[in-house]
């Protein structure tokens, strides 16, 4: 556990003078999550001994002209179910002093950083996840020059209430060229480079691993007129996991591309990735959401929809090849589609596959060694495909309607290590009508359909859900949600049969200023979660969950 | 932009990078243990028949005993969400190899990953589960020291009872409390495996496989504290008529309590 009392003595002083202008300011933030577990077997939800389980943290920040300091506190008694149970216990895993003078901006402590678009390095929270992946060292940022950005930092990284084995060192610098060079040119280009390296020891008993494993990008970003570029190449030297089974020595790449349209009313994307070999972390024998150093955005359209969003994909950093095109339109007011508001519309289509013959592969044995061709997507392996639209119209003054329509296919034993041998095929439409009954009363209700492939071809997984969702809103303070999710049943593909299912949820929550209070009952449904070769299973639940946060 | 140029080759070269070339991956050198350091390591694998990636963690615990032979033990806990059988009628994964033991130890030191698992229990709370590919890591940096208590396992089977006596000698003195734990585990048991790029597959080998944990999970106390005491514990196993009992072996090791770390583990096969 992070103990650093010192930290505490120095802020609580500030805390009490802390709204006075001339002393200083504190803000501070605080969250909680908990809910209760009742056994329920008819939905596999199993025995909690400690019946209530919590995630709570608050941030304290405390500014004063130049210099901020802060830590953030967390307890987990015990940690969520859904959350890893290392988690357990209290701490302060985030603390630190940060000033700027004359340009130079110091850190000493945690920070958070990302590298470009993150591909050789991203800390980041998500808390929602389970992830936090903070620095814990020196960070150092430095402009010499108009135009000219340096970052730098050495440090560790979080490990739950520990850290990391290895120590990592990178840096950062961004040129803007209009700035350093070609001051009058009307499109803006700014190049980036960053390199980071992670050093750890070599304990191995049979294999020579290296110690120092450096990645290295290169990116760069032009805007002119209504185009868009951004794009970032990296590479990975060898980084072996480590054991005495097998070892893959091949370095590691990494490519992104997306180029965007857009003028008033249009926007149009094209977007392309290609990872192989890419999962670089600060602990070279690490997997599933552990202490990842290399971030690698997913190509895929992110749903918000419960049953749109029930087969996410995430991207294999191990290797694939992703293509994004998106349109977005709005149809004008006044038009015959547009109607009296006007009408917007979107279509989306990605699609994700294995590299050709897998990753890349370098090993003892020379006929294992395996480079992938740059591009392949013909007779791949599909991964993921969605192609979707939706449109979104306010009729009148009162009801406001969106509509989306999702046909995906996802691979389930590449995305969850299932053993199938089939892909899943999903059809899923979405309808979701707010009606506003009058001045600050309004209701929305989702109506939500999700239907998989029936044919041979497909597995049909969990077969049929149909979802119905009603929320009063008494705005600013008063919301109540009611959902059912239905299961229609299914045989399984062990041939086991499972009744229909029904999850029901009630939420309802108040807010006043900076206070929201949130309670519920329900039941969430299980799932299995696999991360780079690592299978999680997130347990059903049924239970009262409480949620509170406020912000000072 | 030249100068910049400089800089960043200077600061490349500075960051050295160790790439290592295809003949030089494997050391050179061939570890050979001296006859008598006798102090053996104990792997504990959280694994189950619908991990499709735990039989990694298998070879892998293979290749560390052929790598430190004599040295190493090895239970397989198959406990967890993926060592639930599936229903008798479902044509297969229908073998139940969990134990009240197993589930024991898996819900106290809390895998919710698979394949993990622990080397001698060191790490003790926050640190104690590691990936199997940090295993072999961990037992080089714990073999090669002398032992600071020695085990000597006897067995006598009368009908379907074992009895088990085993006799620990302190090699050093100790100041806190220990305890011994006994463990029956068979080998070579053909069954459903689900495999990762295979699928379910019917003749998988399931080895060091925990049968029962004799007696309580967290054993008996030993009461010897000064060097040369000795000390005998006795265990009583009913035997499981499931079990092939010429493909068993019997584990019997030593923790602190405090901490849970292993501090000797033996090991004999039935005969």
């Amino acid at each position: 556990m992070i103990k650093q009392p010192f930290f505490l003595v120095f802020i609580i002083p500030f805390i009490s003078f802390g709204q006075e202008q001339d002393l200083g300011a504190v803000h501070g933030d605080f969250n909680l999550n908990a809910q209760t577990y009742k056994e329920d077997f008819r939905i596999n939800a199993a025995k909690v001994d400690e019946y209530f389980l919590m995630n709570g943290y608050s941030n304290l920040r405390f500014t004063k002209e130049n210099f901020t300091a802060g830590l953030r506190y967390e307890s987990y008694l015990n940690a969520l179910q859904d959350f890893d149970s290392r988690h357990n216990g209290n701490g302060i895993p985030y603390r630190f002093a940060q000033y700027t003078i004359e340009g130079l901006d110091v850190t000493v402590g945690n920070f958070y950083e990302q590298f470009g678009n993150g591909l050789i390095f991203r800390s980041y929270e998500e808390k929602d996840l389970g992830i936090d992946n903070v620095m814990d060292g020196i960070r150092l940022k430095y402009s010499p020059v108009k135009g000219l950005a340096l970052k730098g930092f050495v440090g560790k990284q979080r490990f739950f209430f520990e850290h990391g084995p290895g120590i990592i060192r990178g840096i950062d610098l961004e040129f803007n060229m209009n700035n350093l060079l070609f001051k009058n040119w009307s499109a803006s280009i700014i190049h980036g480079f960053s390199f980071v390296s992670r050093f750890q020891e070599d304990l191995n008993p049979i294999y020579n691993l290296p110690e120092n494993v450096g990645a290295f990008a290169f990116r760069t970003t032009i805007n002119k007129g209504k185009f868009s570029l951004n794009s970032e190449v990296a590479h990975k030297i060898n980084d072996p996991n480590g054991g005495i089974s097998y070892n893959n020595y091949a370095p590691g790449s990494a490519a992104m591309a997306n180029l965007t349209y857009s003028q008033r009313g249009l926007g149009i994307i094209i977007e392309a990735h290609r990872v192989d070999n890419f999962d670089f972390r600060s602990d070279r024998s690490a997997n599933g959401k552990e202490l990842t150093l290399s971030f690698i955005p997913t190509i895929t359209k992110q749903h918000a929809y419960t049953l749109a969003a029930f087969y996410p994909f995430a991207t294999q950093p191990m290797g694939e090849f992703g293509l994004q095109g998106e349109v977005n339109y709005t149809f004008k007011k006044k038009s015959t589609i547009g109607g009296k508001y006007g009408t917007r519309i979107h279509l989306n289509y990605a699609r994700v596959n294995s590299l050709n013959g897998g990753h890349s592969v370098l090993t003892t044995e020379p006929l294992e060694t395996h480079t992938p061709v740059l591009l392949s997507v013909k007779g791949e392996e599909l991964y993921f495909s969605d192609f979707n639209f939706g449109f979104k119209k306010k009729i009148n003054r009162k009801i406001n309607i969106i509509g989306n329509y999702v046909d995906l296919i996802y691979n389930k034993d590449v995305i969850q290590g299932k053993n199938y041998g089939k892909n899943i095929r999903a059809r899923i439409a979405v309808l979701d009508i707010n009606y506003k009954i009058k001045p600050k009363h309004s209701v929305r209700t989702e109506f939500q359909y999700l239907s998989t492939d029936k044919s041979n071809e497909y597995d049909v997984d969990q077969g049929d859900w149909a979802m119905v969702m009603i929320e009063y809103t008494v705005s600013p303070h008063w919301f109540l949600t009611i959902a059912d999710q239905y299961n229609f049943g299914y045989t399984d593909h062990e041939g086991i049969q499972h009744d229909p299912l029904h999850y029901f949820n009630v939420n309802c929550g108040y807010t006043k200023g900076a206070n929201r209070f949130a309670i519920g009952y329900g039941k969430k449904r299980e799932g299995i979660f696999c991360v780079g070769g690592i299978c999680k299973n997130v347990p059903s639940s049924n239970g009262f969950t409480l949620s509170i946060t406020s912000s000072f | 932009m030249k100068r910049i140029i400089l800089f960043l080759s200077v600061l490349i070269a500075f960051s050295a990078c160790d790439k290592i070339d295809s003949d030089n991956f494997i050391d050179g050198e061939i570890i050979v243990q001296p006859e008598d350091i006798n102090r053996k390591i104990l792997i504990e694998d959280f694994t189950g028949h619908k991990c499709q990636n735990c039989p990694e963690a298998s070879a892998e615990i293979h290749n560390i005993q052929n790598t430190f032979p004599n040295q190493v033990v090895a239970i397989a806990i198959h406990a967890g969400y993926f060592s639930e059988p599936n229903p008798p009628q479902a044509p297969y994964l229908t073998t139940d190899f969990r134990t009240e033991g197993g589930d024991e130890i898996h819900d106290f030191f809390g895998p919710q990953s698979y394949p993990n698992g622990m080397v001698n229990r060191s790490g003790y709370p926050s640190d104690v589960l590691s990936n199997y590919t940090n295993w072999a890591n961990m037992v080089g940096g714990l073999t090669g020291s002398t032992a600071k208590v020695g085990i000597n396992i006897s067995y006598t089977i009368n009908g379907d009872e074992i009895t088990i006596d085993v006799s620990t000698q302190a090699k050093v003195s100790f100041t806190a409390s220990h305890n011994v734990v006994v463990c029956i585990t068979e080998d070579h048991i053909i069954d459903w495996q689900t495999v990762a790029g295979q699928g379910d597959i019917s003749d998988y080998e399931h080895n060091h496989v925990l049968r029962d944990v004799v007696g309580s999970t967290w054993g008996q106390e030993i009461d010897e504290i000064s060097i040369g005491d000795e000390a005998t514990n006795t265990f009583t196993c009913i035997i499981d008529p499931m079990w092939n009992l010429s493909n068993c072996n019997i584990i019997a090791y030593v923790y602190e309590t405090s901490n849970y770390e292993v501090i000797q583990v033996e090991e004999i096969h039935i005969e």
